[in-house]
Parts: structure tokens; sequence; C-alpha cells
């Protein structure tokens, strides 16, 4: 295959040119021996009758043995067409006569010979073909054998016919291949040259999108392939901007779904906050009601005992201070509560046992009320960076898990152990663990997702370890992870210290 | 007028932990009561209960050892009539206590608690 040409139209013009001079010299052939053999054939059938008419009129003279009038009579029959040599003899093959000529037109002349010469041994016509010559002897009868007539006829012509034949097809086939090549490359020059242009078009396509080429009309399969790669190029220029406008999209969607994530972050958050708020004002109202009962129990009592004449001058004092501090409680607690109202300050140092203690400050006095105590193990005394009330509120969810954990398994002493503690060189550990019993088994793997709860619906939406996660994932870069122990649940995060600290 | 001197003739538990609201409270509800019982948790204020059998009974809620929920439960199982009055800091659904006559939010005024007890007694007197 690789002896053939590699250009499209130039195997084109050599299988034309082929299949041309084949067809032609076929052609040739075929009409030279056609022709050949029915002229062989005529001539056969034409030799055949001559012979028998020159025997039949050399006859009366070999019968009289009139040799001078069989000369005369047999140089009047060489003027036949084709026939070059006669030669007569008697029954026994004595040369009588010899005559011969060198062309149709040439006369004929006597020419010496062998004296006698091999005659048939059977006194029928026979013929003999003899390269181009036909040679054919003729009994001459008259009763019995008088003599034979021994006729050679030239087929000269016929060579010449065939070779003329073959000459003329030679010439046809060249001028058919030359005009065929002429009309291919007339034919084809145009469409060759729009595959040419549209090869080149279609490999500078990815250069040139949605550039089109003028479409030559003159071929049905070029004018597609044309169209085609119109299509093609137009096609791959509208994807494209339609792929540039989904990527450009793409980007204000991803950027728009990132919002919305961030901004349902952080209602969840600001959920959370205002959940873990509400669980606080539950404190708030024993934290404050129970130091106001019991300031508005001295305040009346005092009234009471001085509008009596009860109260000595020197005990209001006493009452007033007892009152103050009763305040100054009220205030303190009121500080600690407006920590988680306050807009969170995301870079400030954060000393973790500060955060801790006001955390359990908070809760301490309700979850007394509970049977909780509180444990702190307080193994390091470093800061990290970050925002407080952030860290207190994932300390008030982790206590609020235990806390509901214990008190749901009723059990008598509860205690909540929180563990500060180094980890690595840049980190430190948080661990605050419960005698709850432990987080249900099919919770395990889903504990820090939104919604997921182990409480009856009325105790909680389960956004508690969800927000934990958050906080301490995204504002702390630390991580957090849980597992149950002997008697309960322990919920630890790791947090990174503060650089400096390091 | 008469009510209050018929109070003289009532015994009143008083249920509190806090010590400051029990003793000033405690103090005040004395001048009017006949006798007081004070206790300190609900196991105390069931002992008291059980053994002087008190007329009205005003408590807390949550306290230590036995909270006033569960004090409340076990005396109404004793009494389904005598006049039980609550004193809590919580205002929420789970310190809901239908056991009890009426609920009084912290910090409380003695005149109002005064009033709620003369009130139980005097619905209980009317039948």
């Amino acid at each position: 295959m690789h002896l053939l040409p590699q250009r499209l139209h130039t195997r084109m013009l050599m299988a034309i040119t082929l299949a041309m001079v084949i067809g032609t010299l076929g052609l040739s052939f075929w009409t030279a021996v056609s022709q050949s053999n029915q002229l062989l054939a005529a001539r056969l059938q034409q030799a055949t009758l001559l012979s028998e008419n020159l025997a039949e009129g050399s006859a009366h003279s070999l019968a009289l043995d009139d040799y001078a009038s069989l000369d005369q009579y047999l140089r009047h029959a060489t003027g036949l067409p084709g026939l070059r040599q006669v030669i007569a003899t008697d029954a026994r093959g004595a040369v009588l006569a010899s005559l011969y000529r060198t062309t149709d037109t040439a006369a004929a002349e006597l020419v010496d010979g062998p004296d006698i010469v091999q005659i048939p041994t059977n006194p029928t016509q026979s013929t003999r073909l003899d390269g181009t010559t036909l040679l054919v002897w003729q009994p001459v009868k008259a009763g019995g054998l008088l003599g034979w007539l021994q006729l050679t006829y030239s087929l000269e012509e016929i060579t010449q016919l065939q070779n003329q034949i073959w000459r003329h097809g030679i010439i046809l086939s060249c001028i058919e291949t030359l005009i065929g090549i002429s009309l291919v490359v007339l034919l084809l020059r145009r469409p060759l040259r729009s595959i040419r242009n549209l090869s080149r078009f279609a490999r500078e396509l990815p250069h040139q999108k949605g550039v089109t080429l003028p479409v030559e009309r003159v071929v049905t399969e070029v004018q597609d392939l044309g169209e085609s790669l119109n299509y093609a190029s137009t096609e791959l220029y509208r994807i494209e901007q339609e792929l540039l406008e989904l990527n450009r999209s793409l980007e204000s969607r991803v950027e728009e779904e990132v919002a919305k994530s961030r901004e349902k972050d952080a209602l969840l958050l600001q959920q959370a906050r205002y959940q873990t708020l509400g669980e606080l004002l539950v404190n708030i109202a024993h934290h404050w009601r129970q130091p106001l009962n019991n300031i508005g129990a001295r305040v009346q009592e005092n009234a009471w005992m001085l509008a009596n004449g009860e109260l000595p001058p020197e005990k209001a004092l006493d009452a007033a201070d007892v009152v103050m501090q009763e305040l100054k409680q009220l205030s303190r607690s009121i500080s600690g509560f407006q920590l988680l109202c306050r807009p969170a300050v995301a870079d400030e140092s954060v000393l973790v046992s500060d955060a801790v203690n006001r955390s359990i400050v908070m809760v301490r006095d309700s979850y007394q009320q509970l049977g909780i105590r509180f444990e702190v193990n307080l193994l390091s005394e470093q800061a990290i960076q970050g925002s407080l009330q952030d860290l207190v509120q994932c300390l008030l969810n982790l206590f609020s898990n235990a806390r509901d954990a214990i008190t749901e398994r009723q059990v008598a002493a509860g205690c909540i152990t929180v563990t500060i503690a180094p980890y690595q060189p840049d980190s430190l550990r948080i661990s605050v663990s419960d005698t709850g019993g432990g987080i249900p088994q099919q919770l395990m793997n889903s504990l820090f997702d939104p919604y997921v709860t182990s409480k009856f619906r009325t105790q909680g939406v389960g956004l508690g370890l969800f927000v934990v996660r958050q906080i301490i994932e995204q504002r702390f870069q630390g991580t957090v992870t849980a597992r149950n122990h002997e008697h309960g649940a322990e919920v630890t995060v790791i947090l990174p210290l503060k650089r400096g600290d390091v | 007028m008469e009510l209050t001197d018929n109070l003289k003739q009532v015994t009143l538990l008083y249920v509190e932990d806090e010590d400051i609201a029990r003793l000033s409270i405690g103090g005040f509800l004395r001048r009017y009561m006949g006798e007081l019982l004070l206790a300190s948790n609900g196991n105390e204020g069931l002992q008291l209960y059980q053994e002087k059998r008190p007329a009205v009974v005003i408590t807390d809620l949550e306290m230590p050892v036995m909270n006033g929920m569960e004090m409340i439960r076990r005396i109404r199982a004793l009494d389904h009539e005598i006049p039980i009055i609550i004193t809590t800091a919580y205002n929420d659904d789970a310190h809901y206590c239908p056991e009890a006559d009426l609920t009084i939010l912290k910090p409380i005024s003695f005149m109002e608690l005064l009033q709620a007890v003369k009130d139980c007694l005097a619905a209980r007197e009317k039948g």
C-alpha cells in the first residue's frame, strides 16, 4: 500500500489512466484477434474455392500433357489476391511448373525448384497454416488423379491488419488517457482545491471558532463537507460561548450559593445562640429571681420592722449591706450573660480557663438544683486566638447536652468534668465528660450534623453539637470529636494555641 | 379581720432552701399564723407535714434532696384538700405544677403571699 501515491487525486488519476490503458488495449486485442480470425476464415474459404477452381481449370492441360497451356493458365491464376506461389506436379509429385510472385502487384515468374516434391498420400484437398502463409494441396482429378497443385497464400495482410489494430489501439489509449487525465484534472481541480482549503480550515478551526468559509457548490460531497465544517465551527463557537457564559455564571452562582450557605450558617449560629440564650434565660430566672426574692424579703422585713419600731438604727446598715451584696451578685450575673449578647470579637486572646469558669458560673446554680456538680482539671493555663463568647457558647452547649443526658437518666449525683490540658506543642485540649450514660450508638456518625438530637422533641432541636463544630472548626480552626466512656460521653475539643504562646 | 384572726388557728408549712428568704418570709408569716413550720427541702417538708398535718403548705420547687414537685405529689397522695402554694423563680413549662392551688413568682410580696394564703383558705371553707 505504501507504493500507492498518498494524494487522492493522484490515485484517481492513476486509476483512471490504468483503466483506460487496460480497457483500450484489451479492446484492441479483442478487436485484432476477432478481425484476424474472421479474415483468416474468409481467406481459408476463399483459398479452398480458388484451389478447386484452379484444379478444374488445369485438369484439361494436365490430361493432355499440354504444359505450355498449363503454364499459361497458372500464370494468369497467380493474379488472384494473396496467392504467392503455385507449383503443379503430376500424380507422382514431379514438378511440372512453379510460379512465384513477391507481392500482389508483382507479375508471377517461373522459378526453379526441386524436380520432385513430397505429395500428400490422400488425394483430397488439405490445408496447412505455416506462419504467415497458408499452404493448400489440391488434387487435380479427371476421373483419376492427374496431378497436384500446391498453392501458397500469403497471410501478411492479416498480420498487417493486426499490427494496424494494435497501433491504432495504443494511439487511441494514449489519446484517451490524455483526454481522461485532462478531464479528471479539469473536473477535480476545484473540488480538490476546496478540499485542501477545508482541510486547512479544519486544522485551524480551534483558533478560528465561529469563522465560516464560502462553500463551493460544484460537488455535492465537497459542499456537504464545507457546510458540515462551517456548522462545526459555528457550533464550536456557540458551545464555547455557552461554556464561557456558564463559567461566568457558575462563578457567580457558586459565590451566590456560598453566600447563601454562609448566611444559612450564620442564621443557624444565630438560632443556636438564641437557643443558648433561651436556656440561659431559665437560669437567669433563677439567678435573678432568687436574689431578687431575697432582696425583696429583706426590704419588706426591714420595712415591717421599721414600721413597728423593731429595727434599731445600727441594724439598718447591716440590713442594707445584705441587700447590696445580693444586688452586686445580680450585677455580676448580668455581666456574665451579657457576654453572649455582645458582638463577637473574632481575634482576641482568650484564656481557656477563663471561658470555662465563666460558663460554669452561668449555669452552676441551676445545675446544682438538679444535683449536678462540676469538676475542673486545669492542666494548662494557655490562651487561644478567637472570641471569648464563641468559646463560652460552645462550652454552654456541651454543658447543656451533659445536663440533659444526666437528668434524662436520673443519675443521682451527676458530674460534669472539664479538663484543660496540653495536647500538642501548638494546641491544647478541652474535654467535657459527663456521667449521663453516653451517646446512643445510632447517632455517633451523624452527631455533628444539624438537627440531630437524642432528646424528646420539646427539649431541643439538635443544633448544639453542630454549632460547636461550626464554631470550633471555622472560628478557631480546631477540631471536635466525641466518644463514649464507661459512665457517659466525652466531647474533646482541640484548639490551636495563640501564636505567641506556642 | 376575722380571717386574720382565724389565721392564728392555722398551722402553715413553708419549705424554702434559700436561707434568707426562708427566714425573712418565715419571720413575716409567723406574725400572722398560729404555727409556722419551716423546712429547707422537700424531704424535711414532707416529714413535717406527716408529723404536724399543717392546714396550708407554701413551697419552693427547685430544692436539693427532694424537690417541691415530688413533695407536692406525695402530700397530694395523702391529702387532696390541703391548699398548696408554690413560690418559684422559674416561669417555664418544665416547672408547671397542676397539683398546686396557686403559683407565685419570685420575688414575693409579703402581702401578696399572705393574701394568697387567705384566699386559699377561704376557697376551702366555701368548698
